[in-house]
């Protein structure tokens, strides 16, 4: 499973980029990782959905599993708490 | 209500001080407390003041003591607004994150009453709420709709979003603007948005420093980035585009000049980017007016904000109406004052007119009178060069 997320906005407007292939991570992390996936039903969520308020951080997340992917832009108020917890854990090594 | 009744010292003095003698909770100087209250609800003159004080009114003499403040802790968690930690005429608390809330939370609330007139973020007197130590690690802080919310950082890029009260200014001043011009939060409105909040942001630290526009560091977020980040602040109204370089979150991408607009579909259009912009215009009004920042510059960028603008309005219709109430606040230089500024920035106060006008403006402006049409919008999003 390949995971790619950009972050941007907030207050600070700082942006940040990583994508991870799942297969190379530690299994632990793999796990968890791919798990917050199904947690989230990262493929049934809309393309686009957003708060409207300010300051609020943005994601785009693209996820792509056997040929198939999809991409949510969505931020940290209105995305489902698995989603925003995927897209931290995915940037949190970015740095 | 309104009473006819007005002091002949009162009928000239200022809506600001106005507001600021009816708050006054000496019993000497009650009467005239009582009168400036009765003053600014009898003038016609001065909508937003009246609207100010329509909320001491209603809720009765009790409230007339003025700002009302809470401070929750989400305990790290994501649940808001969590446990009361401190409220109005409690004890500062042991945690500097809750104290940094309440005093910036106050710091803002003084700004807008003692400056403009304005009784909290609503004009009627709406309490103010915080919620600090949101999440873990949470490197943000933000406006929900109903209150405002600080993270403590990652304490490697950032440290907690309380340090700066320019931040406290910057989240309240969102709530304003929700309440008056309530602008998009998407493109060049959204641009303006976000710096609508800079500025207010900006000149709740300069007033709370005592700082006129020349000893100001024009800079948002100062004191935000954790020790061994390369940066000064978040952002320079100053000088877009200078506040930090570093390895790790990159160079300052905010542009200075129409010219270099940012156009990407990020960040709600780059809101935090292009606010660069307009943010210079009122730094160059304000160094041009001097004194106190929030005296001239301030009270016509929030005489917009709250008559002028509307959800949609872009850089070319805050540049025209800042413009037009300078010269009605302060006159006909100081409508020049505010259009050269924009002008400076590649923004013109105006639609082209339909006929030649002769040049008015000294040499060095002619250049930028035709920029705005030859704008130039990047393709590439976020980072520069």
């Amino acid at each position: 499973m390949r995971i790619s997320v950009c972050r941007s906005g907030g207050f600070a407007g700082l942006r940040r980029e990583r994508a991870v292939d799942t297969e190379r991570l530690p299994p632990p992390e793999r796990e968890a990782v791919e798990h917050l996936v199904i947690e989230a039903r990262f493929f049934d969520l809309p393309e686009r959905d957003t708060s409207g308020l300010p300051d609020v951080i943005h994601y785009r997340v693209r996820v792509e599993l056997h040929g198939r992917s999809h991409e949510v832009a969505t931020d940290e108020r209105a995305a489902p708490d698995p989603l925003v917890e995927l897209a931290r854990r995915v940037l949190a090594d970015a740095e | 209500m309104r009473r006819p009744a007005r002091h002949p010292l009162l009928c000239i003095v200022p809506p600001h001080l106005l507001a600021h003698l009816a708050l006054q909770r000496d019993p000497r100087l009650r009467d005239i407390a009582d009168r400036a209250l009765r003053t600014l609800l009898a003038s016609e003159q001065f909508r937003g003041a009246r609207s100010a004080v329509g909320g001491l009114v209603m809720r009765g003499p009790a409230s007339a003591a003025g700002k009302q403040r809470i401070v929750f802790d989400a305990a790290h968690g994501g649940v808001l607004p969590g446990r009361r930690v401190r409220g109005e005429g409690d004890q500062p608390a042991g945690d500097p994150a809750v104290n940094e809330a309440f005093d910036g939370l106050g710091a803002t609330w003084d700004l807008f009453f003692e400056a403009y007139a304005r009784n909290s973020i609503d004009g009627r007197g709406a309490r103010l709420d915080a919620s600090v130590h949101y999440r873990v690690d949470f490197d943000n802080a933000f406006w929900d709709g109903r209150q405002m919310v600080f993270g403590d950082g990652d304490g490697v890029i950032f440290e907690r979003f309380t340090k700066s009260v320019d931040v406290i200014g910057h989240e309240l001043a969102h709530a304003v603007t929700q309440h008056a011009a309530n602008l998009v939060y998407e493109g060049q409105p959204g641009a303006l948005n976000e710096h609508v909040s800079d500025v207010f942001g900006s000149l709740v630290k300069q007033k709370a420093l005592g700082q006129a526009a020349d000893q100001a560091d024009w800079l948002i977020g100062a004191g935000l980035f954790a020790p061994g980040v390369r940066g000064r602040a978040l952002r320079s109204m100053k000088n877009p585009g200078t506040a930090y370089d570093d390895r790790r979150i990159g160079r300052d991408p905010q542009p200075a000049h129409m010219r270099d607009y940012v156009d990407t579909p990020e960040d709600n259009g780059g809101v935090h980017i292009n606010s660069g912009i307009p943010n210079r215009a009122f730094c160059l009004a304000a160094l041009a007016f001097g004194g106190p920042a929030w005296e001239r510059a301030g009270r016509v960028w929030y005489l917009a904000l709250t008559e002028a603008l509307g959800p949609r309005s872009d850089f070319e219709a805050i540049a025209k109406a800042t413009s037009e109430i300078a010269g009605r606040e302060f006159g006909r230089s100081a409508a020049t004052t505010v259009a050269d500024a924009w002008r400076a920035c590649g923004v013109a106060p105006a639609p082209p007119r339909p006929r030649p006008a002769p040049p008015r403006r000294k040499g060095a402006h002619l250049a930028d009178q035709r920029v705005p049409e030859r704008r130039v919008r990047r393709a590439t999003a976020g980072t520069r060069g």
